[in-house]
């Protein structure tokens, strides 16, 4: 994302900018991708889905904004720099302080909800998953992942994450491939029909 | 009814000065349990390491400061 780097250059002094890089592979894999994207903002490593459970969000990209006094001013949302009206929000935010109406509107009220035993599971053997990752059994972790994904298949967060562990050539070699991505979902959603 | 109610607070609050100035505290700083994924709500808290020192960072640590957090993958 292009915009943020140019949006953190320009308001940098008025606004911490944050990446939370969602990689259950580690700083290794996710490092190249933050300098590739000329990221000179501050960069964390969730390795673990800490913020997908704790904010109940399910893929990325997204964000949250938070002010000085550490309370949400906008809830979970597109973080789109690129497109849209967000950059201009994002400004009338910092420069007036005033929280813009298209974030009020699109607040939902939304609460921290618990798992459901599905995504427990799911996530204890995302977990397992990455411990044996950490011991380079990748073909374990690959096996934990797919029984995962099955439990909670619209969690983004570890089914695409399976799919590049699997697949490192349709993520890692140059550009990512968006139509492998298509086809793939397609034969996994086919799988779990049955 | 509203002028009893009124008058029974500023009795216990002793000033509507006091009053205002509660209520203006309550809606600036969130309780620290009160937690939510809504304008207004303290987001829920972590703790994660920084991609390139290793660092442990809090939530917390952005007090003070507008912050923009967004959670993206190298997938």
């Amino acid at each position: 994302m292009p915009g943020w780097q140019a949006f953190y250059q320009e308001y940098g002094d008025q606004i911490e900018v944050v990446v939370i890089a969602q990689d259950a592979q580690g700083a290794e894999v996710a490092k190249p991708w933050v300098e590739k994207a000329g990221g000179t903002y501050r960069a964390l490593l969730d390795q673990h889905n800490a913020i997908g459970k704790a904010y109940n969000v399910k893929f990325v990209p997204v964000g949250i904004f938070v002010d000085e006094a550490g309370r949400l001013v906008r809830a979970v949302g597109s973080v789109n720099i690129d497109k849209g009206t967000l950059r201009e929000e994002l400004v009338e935010w910092i420069t007036t302080g005033m929280i813009p109406s298209a974030w009020r509107d699109a607040d939902k009220g939304a609460k921290p909800r618990a798992l459901t035993a599905d995504e427990q599971e799911a996530d204890a053997i995302f977990q397992r998953a990455i411990a044996l990752l950490k011991q380079g059994k990748r073909k374990d972790a690959v096996a934990e992942l797919k029984r995962a994904y099955v439990l909670d298949p619209r969690n983004w967060l570890i089914r695409k994450q399976l799919w590049a562990i699997e697949n490192p050539g349709m993520f890692y070699d140059g550009k990512v491939d968006y139509r492998w991505q298509k086809e793939q979902m397609a034969r996994e959603d086919e799988e779990l029909k049955k | 009814m509203k002028k009893i109610v009124f008058v029974l607070l500023l009795l216990i609050n002793g000033s509507a000065h006091t009053l205002l100035g509660e209520e203006s505290v309550k809606t600036l700083e969130p309780e620290l349990n009160d937690v939510g994924l809504s304008i207004g709500h303290a987001p829920p808290a972590f703790i994660l390491p920084d991609l390139y020192s290793g660092e442990q960072v809090s939530l917390s640590d952005f007090l003070g400061k507008k912050t923009a957090f967004f959670m993206w993958a190298s997938w």
